[in-house]
Formats: C-alpha cells, sequence, structure tokens
C-alpha cells in the first residue's frame, strides 16, 4: 500500500487553485448562465402544456436540433402517460439516429480517494474519518491497467479527488502511464486506447498538461446547478467555489481539449430544475465556442459511507422520475453522448438504456486498486459510494447481444480528427452513426476473438452477422468507399491484426 | 498513384498562403477547398498530442479517414482518395513550412 504523501502545502496549494480571472472572462454582464430564478419561472410557466405543442417538441428533436429552455421545461411537465411513452419512443429513436444501435463500454479507475473537500454527500469527504485514504503510485496505476486490459476494456475515465498530491502533473503521469500499457492476448496485445478523466475543475495552464499527453474526454460535474443548495452542499474546500467548478469545461476548451462531458448529481435538488441546468450548460458552451457537451451523465445520489446527507434528504429521484430525466436529457441534447453507470441496478439499466443512453461501464470496481488487488466485495469503507450492479462486461456484453444491441470498443473518432465541432457536424447529420457502426462491428469482432466466453461468443457471432448484413443494404456505405474497407479490415482483424478503425 | 508534376505552387495555393488577413486556420480551410475542387482530395488538419488527433481545420463535410499523415510532432491531415506520391505530399509540406512556419517532416502512417 502507498503511504499517504505529506500534506504540509495543502493550504498553500489550495490557494492557488483558483484563478479568478478565468471564472471572469467567461461571465455575461458579471453574471453566471445560470439564472435560478429564470429556471423556477419557466418551469411554471409550463405547466399543463398543450398536446400538440408537446408533438412539435418531439417533431424538432427527432430533426437532431438541440432544445431551447421553454421547450425542455414543457417535456419535463407532461403529465399524460401516453405523451410520456411517445417521448420514450422518440428518445430511442434519436439515439439510433445519432449512435446506431451500439453501446460503449467502459471502466472507472479510481486513482485516490484523498480529497480537500468536504461535500456533504460524498464518502471522500475530508471530514470522514472512517475512509481508508490512498493513492495508487504509477506502477499501481499500471497494474490496475493491465488487470483492466485482461477483461478486454479499451476505454477508462480515471477518477481523483482534489488534493495536491493528484495534481494535474500526476494525472497527467497516470496517463501516460496507463497508454504505454500493454498486455499480450491471443492474437496480439491489448492496450488501453482512450484514457478519459474525471477530475476537479482545474486552470488552464493545468488542463493543457492533460491535452498534451492526449487525455481523451474532460469530465466535471456541476453536482447541483441551483446555487444555494450548491453552498449547502460544498460548505468549504475549494469545491465551495460555484463558478469555479461551472466554467471547468470552458477552460477545458481554452486549453484545447474538445471532447468535454458535463453531469449532474441527481438527488441533491429538484431533479427538473437540474435537467434545466444541464441543458443550459449546453447551450453556453455551444455560445462560447459552438461546440456543445461531448457526453452528459445524470447519477443519482447513492448511499456513501459517512455522508448522512447521501441517505436521507428529500430530493431523491424515483426510478419512474430517473426514467423521464433520461428521455427528457435525450431529446433536449441530442447530439450527445449520455452515460450510464453501475451505480444503477441492473434492473434500472435495463429500462433506461433503451431511452438513450450511449455508454457504460462494466466489471465496475471503485475501491482504490481494486482491480488489481482482486478483492470481489464492494468495501464501503474504501469506495466513494455503493455500485448497483457489478455484473462483468462478459455477462452485459451477452445480454445486450441478446437483445439487439451490440457493444462498441471504438475509440477512433478522437484518433483521426473527429472531435470538437467536426464531431458535432457529424452528430447532428447522422454521419457518425454511421462510422459508429462499422467500428462497433471492427473492435467487437477484435473483443470477441481475444476475451469472450463461449457462451457469449456464440451471442456475439450472431450480433456482427446481423449488423454486416445490416451494413451491406446501406447506401451510405455501399455508394461510398466504407463497405469495402469494412469489409478489408474485418478480414485483417479476423487474421489477428488489431486496431484498425474507420 | 499520384501524378509526378508540381501539384500545388498554383497560384490559388500560394495566394491563400501568402493573404496576410488569413489566420492559420482560415488559409488550411482554404487550402483543403482547393485541393478538394483540384483533385478530389479531402484532407482535414489535425493538431496531435499523444493520440489525440484533434481537428483543427479542414472540410465541414464528411472525411473517410483513409490515411494520415504527420506534418510534425504537433500537426497532421487525415486523408480520403490520396492519390498523391510521398514526394509531392512533401512538396505541400514545404508549402506549408515556408508559408505557416510548420516544421518539415513526414511520416507516412497508413491505417
Amino acid at each position: 500500500m502507498t503511504a499517504i504523501p505529506p500534506q504540509k502545502n495543502s493550504n498553500t496549494w489550495i490557494k492557488n487553485v483558483i484563478k479568478e480571472d478565468e471564472i471572469t472572462k467567461y461571465l455575461q454582464q458579471g453574471k453566471d448562465f445560470i439564472n435560478d430564478d429564470l429556471i423556477i419561472s419557466q418551469l411554471d410557466q409550463a405547466k399543463n402544456p398543450e398536446k400538440s405543442y408537446i408533438h412539435s417538441i418531439i417533431d424538432k428533436a427527432l430533426s437532431i436540433e438541440r432544445l431551447e429552455p421553454g421547450e425542455t421545461a414543457a417535456l419535463l411537465n407532461v403529465m399524460d402517460q401516453d405523451l410520456w411513452s411517445e417521448i420514450y419512443e422518440a428518445a430511442g429513436q434519436i439515439k439510433k439516429t445519432v449512435y446506431d444501435n451500439r453501446i460503449v463500454t467502459f471502466a472507472p479507475l479510481y486513482c485516490g480517494n484523498l480529497c480537500v473537500n468536504n461535500c456533504l454527500y460524498c464518502g471522500f469527504r475530508t471530514e470522514n474519518t472512517s475512509e481508508k485514504r490512498r493513492l495508487l503510485s504509477i506502477e499501481e496505476i499500471k497494474k490496475e491497467a493491465e488487470a483492466l486490459c485482461k477483461i478486454g476494456h479499451k476505454r477508462l475515465i480515471l477518477v481523483y479527488g482534489e488534493h495536491p498530491s493528484s495534481d494535474a502533473d500526476y494525472m497527467a503521469d497516470s496517463i501516460k502511464a496507463i497508454y504505454d500499457t500493454k498486455i499480450p492476448t491471443k492474437k496480439g496485445f491489448a492496450q488501453i486506447r482512450r484514457v478519459n478523466i474525471n477530475a476537479a475543475p482545474m486552470s488552464i495552464s493545468d488542463l493543457k498538461k492533460l491535452w498534451s499527453v492526449g487525455i481523451g474526454t474532460y469530465q466535471v460535474f456541476q453536482e447541483t446547478y441551483h446555487h444555494q443548495t450548491y453552498q449547502k452542499v460544498h460548505p468549504s474546500g475549494i469545491k465551495s467555489h460555484y463558478q469555479w467548478r461551472l466554467y471547468a469545461l470552458h477552460r477545458g476548451m481554452d486549453a484545447g481539449i474538445d471532447d468535454l462531458a458535463i453531469g449532474a448529481l441527481f438527488g441533491l435538488y429538484d431533479w427538473r430544475f437540474e435537467v434545466m441546468g444541464l441543458l443550459y450548460h449546453a447551450i453556453d458552451m455551444e455560445n462560447h465556442f459552438g461546440v456543445g457537451p461531448h457526453t452528459v451523465s445524470f447519477p443519482r445520489l447513492t448511499p456513501a459511507e459517512g455522508a448522512a446527507f447521501s441517505i436521507n434528504n428529500q430530493y431523491q429521484v424515483s426510478d419512474k422520475d430517473f426514467k423521464k430525466i433520461v428521455a427528457v436529457l435525450r431529446l433536449s441534447i441530442p447530439y450527445s453522448g449520455m452515460i450510464i453507470t453501475a451505480r444503477e441496478s441492473a434492473e434500472v439499466r435495463r429500462a433506461v438504456i433503451p431511452l438513450g443512453c450511449t455508454q457504460t461501464d462494466a466489471s465496475t470496481r471503485i475501491g482504490i486498486g481494486s482491480y488489481s488487488e482482486q478483492y470481489n466485495q464492494q468495501e464501503k469503507e474504501r469506495q466513494q459510494f455503493m455500485l448497483g450492479d457489478t455484473r462483468s462486461l462478459d455477462e452485459l456484453i451477452r445480454e445486450f447481444a441478446e437483445n439487439g444491441t451490440i457493444t462498441s470498443f471504438c475509440t477512433a473518432g478522437y484518433r483521426c480528427g473527429r472531435t470538437g465541432d467536426k464531431i458535432m457536424g457529424m452528430l447532428k447529420n447522422g454521419h457518425e452513426g454511421k462510422f459508429c457502426k462499422l467500428n462497433a462491428i471492427l473492435t467487437f469482432r477484435e473483443w470477441l476473438d481475444d476475451f469472450a466466453s463461449e457462451e457469449t461468443k456464440q451471442a456475439g457471432e450472431q450480433m456482427i452477422l446481423k449488423e454486416i448484413e445490416e451494413a451491406k443494404k446501406d447506401p451510405f456505405y455501399t455508394n461510398s468507399k466504407l463497405f469495402s474497407i469494412l469489409e478489408q479490415y474485418y478480414g485483417r482483424i479476423k487474421n489477428g491484426e488489431r486496431d484498425l478503425f474507420i | 498513384m499520384g501524378k509526378e508534376i508540381s501539384l500545388f505552387k498554383t497560384k490559388a495555393i500560394e495566394e491563400c498562403l501568402k493573404n496576410q488577413s488569413f489566420s492559420i486556420k482560415q488559409k488550411l480551410n482554404q487550402i483543403a477547398i482547393l485541393m478538394r475542387k483540384q483533385y478530389q482530395v479531402k484532407i482535414d488538419f489535425c493538431q496531435i498530442f499523444g493520440n489525440r488527433w484533434s481537428h483543427f481545420a479542414g472540410l465541414t463535410e464528411t472525411i473517410i479517414p483513409e490515411n494520415r499523415i504527420h506534418i510534425n510532432e504537433q500537426f497532421g491531415m487525415i486523408i480520403e482518395n490520396d492519390v498523391f506520391t510521398q514526394a509531392q505530399w512533401l512538396e505541400l509540406i514545404e508549402l506549408l513550412v515556408q508559408y505557416l512556419k510548420i516544421n518539415n517532416r513526414i511520416l507516412n502512417d497508413k491505417f
């Protein structure tokens, strides 16, 4: 176990993190883009929406056009169950148009649980004395990456507490170490091909360090967009600065990272308000940079050790409302990827994935060092929260295949210029979904050959044949070189070549 | 196989590169458009950081990434319908170096 690094410079470090000029540059007339009173009045004014108005909003979303706040507020006020059924159906259609019938899998890798913040809902909070604190060394991170490679994961999200010991330099070193990790497989070697980061807000100069080592996506959740609630649940530490967090992704864009991910922790405040907050966040990113969020996350508050707020509060979201959140987000920001995680139970994941989710995790462990050290039970004193679904990647993939969803290990986009405004355009015109299908076929082929159990391989083979047949009939592929490239690459992968992408 | 003549020292490309009122991004956008019109070659220009090839300039239309060419360690091109020889690409890169101060180094990285 790695010793906790000395913290004698923590106070100096904390004082130097926030750069006020990297907040004020984005403000409009001194104000941030979340106007609490406006959002509350928009939600009030949208009560009892006309059926015809809801139909027009659904049509707009189906044309892959981002909704305006008043339209999202109307969706959030729908009471008619038949209309909700229509919204759910539209959400599934939008996902199919933009991303095809694939789902991308990833694994979270928690690098440490040292944290200077004191979020009332989080097991990592500094005042939680029952948490076993630990920061992985770079060698330990490599071991974690090796364990994840052995399962067949190609995409990780690294998670860090906010602490001087896990600063931007440490993050950059961990990204480099993971990209350098290789393990032998049946045919060739396995490697993590995309490293995303979930970390605290940083300055532009620190974000450039992450960019320079090839970060995938930079993800920061605002937790709650409601100013007053934000102050209440983040009473101290750097995280108590609402606007520093709110503009973290704007700074990411200015640092050159053009794949950025927003999210809210549902259950801290009214869920309808948070959906509106996420939409306003996407709109402000579009206004400043012409590029909206790469993904949207919508975790629900989950019980955490040493954080009573995570268990008892009035805003907890029911499963029924959770479905509404996912569907309304799908319609409101139709071009963004949507991430559902193993926080949720298998049953909930089955219910909401068809409503537009594009990414999910599997074989998930969130204890520090828990992949390489092979402990299987969840250990509440070294986790941020408790998981709802601990199924293996193999099990999940088999279930997806049996239900007509292909698992994708694609990491092509950010390696061939489909980033930022380029990918936004392709998501909106449906072209990215076409590339998704092909790269899903290629990467699924690899995974089946290298990692699948016999049972999963059988289900997967049928899935692949169906997908190739579909592609063969699609003029988008047959009228260009794409289908012949697919056939060529597919044959090469079957013969043992790896990491071919389109 | 591409043509073995000087492709890029055309008036249009040189004028584009010399244009003082264009930013680098605008110049590269223009070059991508000219290449598309004259040779049916599609190009996007990217900034490279590790695995990441971030879109920087190029065409608004979709490109099938058949080929990646490193201009240097920081910049690269994603190419569809690559009809040129390496010598011809070097010629373009020399022009980019001359006018845009991009270092001259080519690594052909076929998918």
